[in-house]
């Protein structure tokens, strides 16, 4: 199977033909149904039709208060030690490969992402310190 | 290496100090002695094992010039004193952040790959932007910030597109990889001019030249004082090192095709830096375009960079460092971050404290490019390489504009000896930084061969 | 099929141009938007579009050194923002506001 995927030769224009076609026919019966639905339907506003939940406990307040800066500081964080697993993926597609070359780079490729991770890990002793994940 | 890794050590050290109460008060005096063993280890051992010498290649034009911005890092923070007793929980932080800034600005004068100087600068503008928009209770500082980081991001932008058309054309990030595809292929592909010519709009943008300079007034005005003294001191030399290095490793062989774009880029600089600062009347925007308008003078260094100009760069940028860190710790000394802080009210400096006028009037006229001084022979230095190097238009438009640039430092010496409004009262001390500083621009004036014979 | 020769089915100059697009787009985006939100999506687009062309020029020269540059974008990025969001939530709270035209306490 995966032979004869890499024997395909370079597609063509006219190849992408049938993706155009469902394409216009995907939007095309989008189109239409809503303007079908638009037409077809009642119209009737309301107070209570146009609640966001029609039925259930009453809102109150605005959507859009300020809410606490906790919840900003945590997503910023989440971001930043996310991106950090990046510099870990070509580390572990060669670990494989560095450890069968002997112990010395074996050692070597530990050391290296040990201190990496010492750094963000200071970081996040830090962050700890600083009191940035208390919550009360 | 070894001196990239203490400064971030030193960094991490006052992050963590800035957390207990009573290392906290510590913190500046031991950052203060970590850096003058710092620059004492660059200064002997820049000749030491190398670890990663394909990144970051630490050879002697390196090492004087992380020496050069130790130096003023270490004024800079005797300097901060009471600077940041706003937001005394967080001091240890700010202090953290502008040694990182300093790690970065390291890596800029260090390094042999397109990566490394990249990383260099995002390490060094990212700490900025923070550290522009510290007085977080002031909008204009907040301002000053986001402009910052707006214009800073888009220039970065412009880098990176221009890194990696370079790249597409040569295969590889190393400088001395790509001097050498320059050398061993007679016909460039279009592409790699493409590059050469983003990366130095991007580089125009960080060393503030025209008609890239726009952010650099607003955000040095609306930072806070001892912030923008580092950002027109030490930031500076760095980006000024850092775009000699690059365009003297890399680009030296076709500089025949990206002079011309440059020789626009200083004039515009040169002619809007001094003729903009005519019409200032706040001490801090006057500083501004003069750094923009000096920043014209350091670009001919980058220009006759073909004969080796680096000792004029290097001689440049320690007298305008040494006038520009002087005069703003005259600033510092008089005023706060809060108000405007206009020329005239410089007036009676010399009655209420003569010493500090007569020091003031030194950096000054070393600024202005006087004689004795040490301002003066760096021009001198950067208009003959320029010279020599055929560059005859734009040397005579320097020398004119510097004659505009004597004006405005004059009126402000003016202003320094003019009688005062109010009855003041005498006293006779002046900061050990603005000592230091007039003495710099006094001695390399009268003993050019100090900083000459360094390289 | 591998993903290097995926990449390369398409010719390097149609990454080209469509990176000089993305490019453009952003630059346009930031210059002429006032909402300092897009202004920032305006920067991840041009940083990306040179992500793009880097990964395209890597996978045509055969040399993994452009994809570790890509990595080294994606982490400066996210940390730019995260500074960046942080600058702007200060604006915020300083000028009750994320347009651009209104910080102009600070003018020549």
């Amino acid at each position: 199977m995966a032979a004869e995927v890499a024997v395909a030769t370079i597609s063509a224009p006219h190849d992408y033909l049938p993706i155009i076609v469902q394409l216009i026919v995907v939007l095309a019966f989008v189109g239409g149904t809503i303007l079908a639905t638009h037409f077809l339907g009642p119209k009737r506003k309301s107070k209570a039709k146009l609640d966001p939940f029609e039925c259930g406990i009453e809102i109150h307040g605005n959507a859009r208060t300020p809410f606490s800066i906790k919840y900003f500081l945590v997503a910023i964080l989440f971001v930043l030690f996310d991106v950090e697993i990046i510099f870990m993926y070509p580390w572990a597609v060669n670990f494989k490969e560095n450890l069968s070359v002997g112990f010395e780079a074996g050692m070597n490729n530990f050391i290296q992402m040990s201190i990496f991770l010492g750094v963000v890990l200071l970081g996040f002793i830090y962050v700890i310190k600083k009191g940035v994940l208390k919550w009360d | 290496m070894n001196i990239l890794i203490l400064v971030s050590v030193l960094g991490v050290i006052s992050l963590f100090a800035g957390l207990s109460e009573s290392l906290r008060q510590h913190t500046r005096t031991i950052i203060v002695a970590g850096l003058i063993a710092i620059t004492g280890l660059t200064m002997f051992t820049w000749n030491a094992k190398q670890f990663f010498p394909e990144m970051l290649n630490f050879d002697k034009y390196a090492a004087v010039f992380t020496t050069v911005i130790l130096v003023i890092s270490t004024l800079i923070f005797v300097l901060s004193k009471d600077q940041f007793n706003h937001d005394e929980i967080h001091k240890g932080d700010y202090y953290g952040i502008m040694l990182f800034t300093v790690a970065g600005a390291i890596m800029m004068v260090s390094f042999s790959n397109l990566t490394m100087l990249f990383l260099g600068i995002e390490t060094l503008s990212v700490s900025l932007y923070t550290l522009a928009g510290s007085r977080k209770d002031l909008l204009k500082s907040s301002e000053a910030a986001f402009k910052y980081f707006l214009l800073g991001a888009f220039a970065t932008g412009f880098l990176l597109f221009g890194i990696a058309f370079i790249y597409g054309a040569t295969g590889t990030f190393s400088v001395s990889g790509i001097s050498d595809y320059v050398h061993n292929t007679p016909q460039l592909p279009a592409i790699f001019y493409g590059g050469v010519i983003l990366i130095m709009i991007g580089l125009l943008f960080k060393v503030s030249a025209a008609p890239f300079h726009f952010w650099a007034p607003d955000v040095y005005e609306g930072s806070p004082n001892i912030i923008t003294s580092f950002m027109a001191t030490a930031v500076k030399v760095t980006a000024f090192a850092a775009f000699y290095r690059l365009f003297s490793g890399a680009f030296v062989d076709v500089n025949e095709k990206w002079d011309n774009a440059l020789i626009i880029a200083i004039a515009l600089t040169l002619l809007i830096g001094n003729f903009t600062a005519l019409a200032q009347t706040g001490l801090k925007r006057l500083l501004a375009y003069s750094g923009i308008a000096n920043a014209g003078y350091m670009l001919l260094a980058v220009l006759a960079l073909k004969n080796d100009a680096s000792n004029a760069l290097l001689y440049y940028s320690i007298s305008y460092a040494a006038a520009s860190l002087g005069a703003f710790a005259v600033l510092i000394s008089v005023s706060d971050d809060e108000k405007t802080f206009e020329i005239s009210s410089l007036k009676g400096m010399s009655k209420s404290n003569p010493l500090q006028a007569v020091l003031f009037t030194i950096i000054m006229l070393s600024m202005a490019g006087i004689p004795p001084m040490a301002g003066f022979f760096g021009k001198y230095m950067v208009l003959s390489a320029a010279i020599k190097e055929g560059y005859l238009a734009i040397s005579l438009l320097a020398i004119l504009t510097s004659l505009v640039g004597i004006y405005y430092y004059f009126k402000v010496i003016a202003a320094v000896y003019s009688a005062p409004d109010t009855e003041v009262q005498t006293e006779n001390k002046a900061n050990i930084v603005v000592f230091i500083c007039a003495g710099i621009s006094l001695v390399i004036g009268a003993y050019p061969d100090l900083i000459l014979n360094l390289f | 099929m591998d993903i290097t020769t995926a990449v390369q089915q398409v010719p390097l100059n149609n990454y080209i141009v469509l990176s000089i697009m993305l490019f453009s787009i952003g630059v346009m985006g930031m210059l002429l938007r006032r909402n300092a939100i897009i202004a920032f999506m305006s920067i991840e687009l041009m940083l990306n579009a040179v992500n793009l062309l880097m990964v395209a020029f890597s996978a045509f020269k055969g040399d993994s050194s452009g994809q570790v540059f890509v990595f080294f974008i994606m982490v400066v990025a996210a940390a730019e923002v995260a500074i960046g969001l942080a600058i702007l939530a200060m604006v915020h709270r300083n000028s009750g506001s994320v347009d651009i035209n209104h910080l102009n306490k600070l003018k020549w």
